[in-house]
């Protein structure tokens, strides 16, 4: 039984739909008249006609072509509200008819509207500083200036020597405890720094030796060559140099990379004030890996690298 | 439901985030680590590969990646960039001299595909040395608010005293579960 009550349901609701559909057609019919809307229509029609040759015969002035325009367009949407109103009383034939003509009427409204008002061009003005701060991302020009900006506040905590040849300078432990000694382009030259620093950077020496006292963190090394250098601190970082002597105390750790012909001894240097110092860097005495280097361009941990190995005791030079 | 509800609530139920701890050499990167795991760090030495930890924090499962930074390990940052969900940059706020390459590096970083959309967190370490620069001054020097593709902050720190990680740490998780996960 369930089986038949569904058409049955919707065959009622066909009729439904046509008695409706019907009621519709005659209450449109009764109330205004399909032809009441005939003559409303064309009525609309030919005011619209008029108003789009009040523009192109240049009537209007052009400074209220776009209040026309709008009027125009406003008056198009009326017509097709009253169109569609009455679609469901008017025949085929004159629903194509209406229809065309409506279109025919936007069509023309568009085409004098785009030739009396010119196009207004696409732009972004308001958003023009924008490509220029996409611009300055990563100009290199900017890092230069980042770093020469501020320099008094940057390098306030340094001291060290440069630009030397055949001199003995000497560093003492008041000038630069807890601060950052920076040593570049030496040659010939012997340098002492007494006390205990923060960070040592040793930067572009050559044909030097370098005896520096007890360092709190790191020592780095760049760029160096033939040199005999001692130090202690607790990491080592040494890159592109070549033929250097170490005498290092390490409690952490010494990398090489980019380094060839490295050659390690234990720390030996001594001063007056050394056991002082060596207190105040806060490194730990019975923690020594001066011999045991890590080289970065050497992943291979079954074969030793060959860029470095321990000083022969025979060849240890005594360091004052 | 959308196909990215469906890859939150997967990444939800497993409550993960994937954290790239990145630097230049020196920085305190495997310091930092340590720290945060509660291990002792005298005996850090220059990582020669990587670092990985997982740490339980605030319900959620933190992997944290630390990679070395010398100049020939950058090269290889780039295998580990797939599927991070926040990035540590590291800097040692008392190497003055090389924030210019820190600067470098870390916007070259941020250009990666892979990184897009990964939450940066800054923090300038070593703060306890007398010499370094505050998250202010290195903010300016390195240029951070030019960076408009990525969220990030910028804290102090010291991971040798354990002073300000946290705070840190609470931004950069927070924000990223608010990216990753749903809010239900």
């Amino acid at each position: 039984m369930e089986g038949f009550k569904l058409p049955d349901r919707l065959v009622k609701k066909q009729a439904e739909r046509l008695a409706e559909k019907e009621q519709k057609k005659l209450a449109a019919a009764e109330t205004t008249g399909v032809d009441k809307f005939i003559q409303e229509f064309e009525e609309r029609q030919k005011i619209i006609q008029n108003f789009l040759k009040d523009a192109e015969n240049g009537s209007i002035d052009s400074s209220d072509l776009e209040g026309h325009f709008d009027k125009i367009s406003h008056e198009l949407t009326h017509l097709q509200t009253i169109f569609s109103h009455f679609t469901i009383a008017l025949p085929q034939f004159q629903l194509r008819k209406y229809q065309a003509a409506i279109f025919e009427l936007e069509e023309k409204l568009q085409v004098s509207r785009d030739k009396l008002i010119p196009k207004k061009k696409f732009s972004f003005k308001n958003r023009k500083p924008e490509p220029s701060t996409k611009n300055v991302k990563i100009v290199p020009k900017d890092e230069v200036d980042s770093c020469v900006s501020a320099p008094s506040l940057i390098f306030a905590n340094e001291c060290g020597f440069s630009d030397q040849q055949n001199t003995s300078p000497i560093l003492h432990g008041t000038d630069c405890f807890q601060k950052d000694v920076s040593l570049s382009n030496l040659s010939n030259c012997t340098v002492r720094v007494y006390g205990s620093p923060s960070t040592v950077h040793i930067t572009n020496i050559k044909d030097s030796t370098i005896l520096i006292g007890p360092v709190s963190t790191s020592v780095f090394l760049d760029d160096c060559s033939n040199c005999d250098i001692a130090v202690a601190c607790q990491q080592l970082r040494v890159h592109s140099s070549n033929s250097i002597n170490f005498y290092i105390h390490v409690t952490s750790r010494c990398i090489i990379e980019d380094s060839t012909n490295i050659h390690v001894a234990p720390y030996t240097w001594r001063y007056d004030s050394f056991d002082e110092d060596f207190k105040a860097s806060k490194l730990d005495p019975n923690s020594n890996n001066w011999n045991d280097l890590d080289d970065f361009n050497w992943l291979a941990k079954d074969k030793a690298s060959p860029n470095w190995m321990v000083l022969s005791e025979d060849t240890r030079k005594k360091l004052e | 439901m959308g196909f990215l509800t469906i890859l939150k609530k997967m990444r939800q139920k497993e409550k993960e985030m994937r954290i790239l701890m990145l630097g230049l050499d020196n920085a305190g990167k495997t310091t930092l680590l340590r720290r945060f795991n509660g291990e002792e760090i005298d005996t850090v030495a220059p990582t020669l590969g990587f670092n990985i930890k997982t740490l339980d924090y605030k319900g959620f499962k933190l992997n944290m990646w630390d990679v070395g930074g010398q100049k020939s390990l950058r090269s290889y940052w780039r295998n580990y960039f797939e599927s991070t969900d926040g990035l540590i940059w590291v800097v040692d706020s008392a190497d003055k001299r090389r924030l210019a390459d820190c600067k470098k590096e870390l916007f070259s970083l941020l250009q990666e595909e892979r990184l897009a959309g990964a939450t940066l967190l800054v923090f300038t370490n070593k703060q306890d040395l007398p010499g370094a620069l505050s998250a202010e001054e290195i903010r300016d020097l390195l240029e951070l608010p030019k960076i408009k593709t990525h969220h990030w902050q910028i804290f102090n720190c010291s991971a040798v005293t354990g002073d300000n990680l946290l705070p840190g740490m609470d931004w950069l998780v927070t924000d990223i579960s608010a990216r990753i996960f749903t809010l239900d």
